[in-house]
This record gives structure tokens, C-alpha cells and sequence, in this order.
């Protein structure tokens, strides 16, 4: 052979060090971006996010309308619906559409990579598995944080501050960076079901049973254990924004959670068979 | 594992529940050759190619590129470039953004720079269609950029998985082509199981089955060692009995008639390969002696298919 082997002048990183588990992860990361921004996926998921919070949060006024300009048979008793403008902020993120739809946007996103090789080709090259892993989370969580999160909400703020006055700052501040752990928990949640399991159907099903289960488990239990959970750090993140007592034991969940998904993640990432 | 060596397996085995995809594959790849894997479906090549490749564990065994062993992860996988059998890119990428981002994968050491990626898609002849969308890429060019990313870390060792099997004629011609021309830039390990790609290409092969190594040898000496233990001999005035008086000449192993035409009939003479030269000298002889014609009396010219299926057949082993 005549000269094509360059000679490594660095020292190797130590197997398991920080620096090679991530290997590759800034490249990793702008490609994941570049992906997102190429595709559709995006901007379906803005559309059908803000187009729900906004209607969700036009409810109210839509059925204070209808009351006054529809004739209905009186002897029908109508709660009245809160005008007030936070409520209704609470009310399109009460749906939780912006967690469904992360959970949908997210599932395909490693497995159809392991399916049809485009993981295998990565993982030949000389980055860290987990860093592959990592930075799909990555690019996954900051775009659905904006366009599942910051932009609906910044529209949905729009449309109630039209309809009903404009909502308290600091606590929608709570409801942008609650939805964005949110985000992050589920996305993780995710990926991390996407090293396991190879079905996209499975992973949404493991997303969507780890969004209602706690809620239903929670109502069976005689015991709080909401502060716990870590799918409460939304409520959380609210409550702090309205100057509630919530004190730390959900973001010490949400946290704990969180970092036992990525390890577990990156350690399935190492030893899957591509 | 010495400097001449690009690949050294030592009892590489894979084992999946129920199937036994690789078992103690022990070989030697050389610095610089082309090197053709063969094997029917099945074999284990592209079991193989993965191990190789660092992207599923060995059972037992173990493996090296250029003395790094495949568990030193990241460190390894920047001496392999790595082809699967039915690549897939991101469409969305034109050729040069596949390049660049690959590139972008390797430490600053390795020269994967943005004229590194120029001058690998000169090599596979893409510079033109170098800024288009993946999605316009036929499949040959596919495979060619599947080459140029394979290639632009400077591996020391590229392995091919079924480089050309789902190409047309054309696309197949220009990968094997560009396959002959890295020859002497870098070692080139690849499966295959189409035997004329093999003779045209690859000066080392390896012949694969049911996961075990058959047998290993410079493609010409593999050859070689089947030519040397046949003869084809046609004689002219033979009758029934000629065979069996063939058949006793000292050195001959076997005698099969093969062809009758008249009085004149041909046969196919086994030897041992060492006595060849010996038998033909007999032959000569025994016609002068018989007063037969001797018409025909040469070495037989078994092509790589021949070998193939003699070894993949009958297991049989030259030594």
C-alpha cells in the first residue's frame, strides 16, 4: 500500500470517557438540525400544534358567542366558562397536544435509521453510538420546543390576549419552559423505547402509556404522589410562575428521570446489533 | 498481525440463536490487495463485513485493521471505510454534502477537508453531479458516492458489502473499475458471490461456507492448484480398453471419458499435481507404444467458478 494511513498524533480518548461517549456529537447535531429544517415534520407539527392551543384557547369566547347569538332552550343550565386570560392560556395546554404530538414526531426518528441501514452507516464511522443517540435527542427536543411549544403558545397568548386581555408574563414564562421539559422527558422517553424496541407503533404506545399512566395511578393511590412524577414538572413549572409553595422534588424527578433515560439509552445504543 | 497485514481475524465466530453465521474464521488480509470474499447466501460474508465493521459483537474471536483491534470503537472505525450492500444516504443531501459531513466525522488529522471531498469525487468520477439532491443519484452513483464516503477518512481498509450485485451492467463495469483503480491506495476487503467480478478484480480470495473459511490463497495460486491435478487428453485409435491402460500409468489417480468421436476419444486424467508433468510425459509414450495419435495432452483451465463450485460442492481442500 502506498500512502494512506495518517498517522493518529493525539492520544486516544480513553474507552468510556466523557469525550468518547459523545464522539461525533456537534456534526451529529447540525446534520439531525439540517434534517429537520429539510423536511415537513416541523411544520406539520407547528401547524397542527397551534392551530388546536389556538382553537382550545378560543373556546370559551367562541361559546360566550354562541350563548349570546344562538337561541338555546333555556331550562338547560350553562356552566359559565372563565374569561379570564391565564385560564385560557391553561386550558389549550391542558390538552396536552403538544406532548402527542412530540411523541409522534419522535418515533420514527431511530428507527427508521436501524431499518433501513442509515444507522449502521453512521455507526461505522468513528463517532460514539451514544453520541448518535444524543444528538437525535438533542435536535428533537430544541425544534419541538419551538415549534411544538414556543411558537403555539406565543400564538396562542396572541388570541387570548385578543379575546380576553393579555395573561401574566411570568407564569406563561412557566408554561414555555414546563412544556419544554415536557417535551424533553417524552422525547427521551422515546428514543430511549426506540433502542429497544423496533416498532414505531410500540414506541408511540410506550410514549403515550408513560403520559396517562402516572395521572391514572396516581388517582388510584390513596397517597400525593403527583410531586414525584416527573410528567408533573408542567404543573410544576406553572405553579412556580404563579407564586405557588411547589417546592423540588418534581425537577429532582424530572432530572433523576431524565438521566437515568439517557444512560440507559446510550448503553442499549452500544450494544445494539446493526 | 505484522506491517504487511491490513485485516488479521483470529477465531472470528458469530452465533445467533439457532444459527451459526460465522465460525472461527481465521485470515490474513495483505496491505494493499483487493481482496474478494466469496461465498454462496448465506456464507457468512455479510456477517463477516459487519464484525469488520464494528457493528455487531463476535461471539468469540476477535479482529484487527492496521494492529487496532475492532474493540478500540471510534479508534478503529478511522482506519475502515465501510460500504453496505444497499447503501441509503440522506436524500435530502446533494453528493457533496454527504462528503462534507462525513468528513466532518473525522479528526482534523485525517485531511478530510473540504479538498479532500473535491478530490474524492473526482476519483469516482462524480464531480460533476456533485452539488445535486441524492434523490437524482442512480444507482451507480450511489454506490460510487458510497465509495467516496468510504473513502475520505484515508482507511486503511475498505470493506465492501456486495458492491455490485443490484447494479446494471454499466453501473456494475464503473464500481468494478473503480474498485481496480484503488489499488495501491488503500486495501480493498469485499463479498461477492458473482465469480467473474472476482477473476477480473481481486488479486486475494477467500472462499466462504455455511460460516467457515474453505480456503484462502492469492487468486492466481488458488488457480494454479486446481490446473495442476487434470489432464485433457485426446487420442485418436482408442478403443474400451485405452482407459483402463491410462488409468495404470504410474502418477494417474482417476481416468473419465468425456467425448467420443469415432475412434478418437477424450478423457479427463486426474493426477497428483506434483506428478503432472510426469503423466504427460507417460501419455506421450503410451500413445507412441499403442500406436495412438495423441491429439491432445494439456493441463486443464479450471476458471474461478469451476474452483468455486468444486470447493463449495465436495468441501474439497488443495493443499
Amino acid at each position: 500500500m502506498t500512502a494512506s494511513t495518517i498517522p493518529t498524533t493525539k492520544p486516544l480518548p480513553r474507552p468510556g470517557s466523557r469525550t468518547d461517549v459523545m464522539l461525533g456529537f456537534r456534526p451529529l447535531v447540525r446534520k439531525d438540525l439540517a434534517e429537520w429544517a429539510h423536511g415537513p415534520r416541523a411544520w406539520v407539527v407547528l401547524i397542527v400544534t397551534a392551530t388546536f392551543m389556538a382553537l382550545s384557547a378560543a373556546n370559551a369566547w367562541l361559546n360566550a358567542w354562541v350563548v349570546a347569538n344562538v337561541p338555546t332552550d333555556p331550562s338547560v343550565a350553562r356552566a359559565p366558562m372563565s374569561m379570564v386570560p391565564f385560564d385560557n392560556v391553561m386550558t389549550a395546554v391542558g390538552s396536552q397536544i403538544f406532548v402527542i404530538v412530540a411523541i409522534f414526531a419522535s418515533m420514527s426518528l431511530l428507527i427508521v435509521e436501524r431499518e433501513n441501514g442509515a444507522l449502521a452507516w453512521l455507526a461505522s464511522k468513528p463517532v460514539a453510538r451514544g453520541g448518535i443517540w444524543a444528538a437525535k435527542a438533542f435536535a428533537a427536543i430544541s425544534v419541538l420546543w419551538v415549534v411544538a411549544a414556543i411558537i403555539p403558545l406565543v400564538i396562542t397568548a396572541a388570541v387570548v390576549t385578543v379575546l380576553y386581555g393579555a395573561p401574566s408574563i411570568v407564569p406563561l414564562i412557566g408554561v414555555v419552559v414546563g412544556a419544554g421539559a415536557t417535551i424533553a422527558l417524552f422525547v427521551t422517553v422515546v428514543l430511549a423505547a426506540s433502542t429497544v424496541v423496533s416498532s414505531q407503533p410500540a414506541v408511540a404506545a410506550i410514549g403515550i402509556a408513560v403520559m396517562i399512566l402516572p395521572t391514572i395511578v396516581a388517582g388510584i393511590l390513596p397517597i400525593q404522589i403527583e410531586p414525584y412524577l416527573p410528567t408533573s414538572i408542567l404543573g410544576w413549572a406553572v405553579g412556580l410562575g404563579l407564586g405557588a409553595d411547589v417546592g423540588v422534588a418534581t425537577p429532582v424527578a424530572w432530572a433523576v428521570s431524565m438521566a437515568a433515560l439517557v444512560a440507559f439509552a446510550v448503553g442499549r445504543m452500544e450494544r445494539l446489533e446493526l | 498481525m505484522n506491517d504487511v497485514t491490513a485485516i488479521s481475524t483470529a477465531g472470528l465466530t458469530k452465533h445467533y440463536p439457532g444459527v451459526q453465521a460465522l465460525t472461527d474464521l481465521t485470515l490474513d488480509v495483505p496491505t494493499g490487495s483487493i481482496y474478494g470474499f466469496l461465498g454462496p447466501n448465506g456464507a457468512g460474508k455479510s456477517t463477516t463485513i459487519k464484525l469488520l465493521a464494528g457493528l455487531t459483537r463476535p461471539t468469540s474471536g476477535g479482529a484487527s485493521v492496521a494492529g487496532i483491534p475492532v474493540a478500540a470503537g471510534p479508534a478503529y472505525r478511522r482506519e475502515v471505510g465501510y460500504l453496505a450492500q444497499e447503501p441509503r444516504f440522506y436524500d435530502w443531501m446533494t453528493g457533496r454534502d454527504t462528503l462534507r459531513f462525513i468528513a466532518s466525522l473525522y479528526p482534523p488529522e485525517r485531511g478530510a477537508n473540504d479538498g479532500r471531498v473535491g478530490e474524492v469525487l473526482s476519483k469516482v468520477g462524480l464531480a460533476d453531479a456533485a452539488d445535486r439532491r441524492l434523490k437524482t443519484y442512480s444507482g451507480g452513483m450511489r454506490q460510487r458516492l458510497g465509495i467516496a464516503q468510504a473513502l475520505i477518512g484515508r482507511p486503511s481498509v475498505l470493506l465492501l458489502d456486495e458492491p455490485v450485485s443490484s447494479l446494471d451492467p454499466i453501473g456494475r463495469r464503473e464500481v468494478l473499475d473503480l474498485m481496480r483503480d484503488l489499488k495501491g491506495e488503500t486495501t480493498v476487503f469485499y463479498s461477492t458471490h458473482i465469480l467473474d467480478d472476482v477473476e477480473r478484480v481481486s488479486d486475494h480470495v477467500a472462499i466462504l461456507d455455511g460460516g467457515r473459511l474453505v480456503r484462502s490463497a492469492p487468486t492466481d495460486e488458488l488457480l494454479d492448484s486446481f490446473n495442476q491435478d487434470r489432464l485433457r487428453v485426446v487420442l485418436g485409435g482408442a478403443d474400451d480398453s485405452t482407459a483402463i491402460a491410462l488409468a495404470a500409468l504410474p502418477g494417474v489417480v482417476s481416468v473419465e471419458p468425456v467425448e467420443r468421436d469415432g475412434d478418437t476419444r477424450t478423457y479427463h486424467v486426474r493426477v497428483a499435481p506434483t506428478d503432472a508433468t510426469a503423466v504427460q510425459v507417460a501419455v506421450t509414450r503410451f500413445g507412441a507404444d499403442s500406436g495412438l495419435s495423441v491429439a491432445e495432452n494439456q493441463l486443464v483451465r479450471l476458471g474461478l467458478e469451476d474452483v468455486f463450485l468444486r470447493l463449495v460442492n465436495t468441501k474439497e481442500r488443495a493443499s
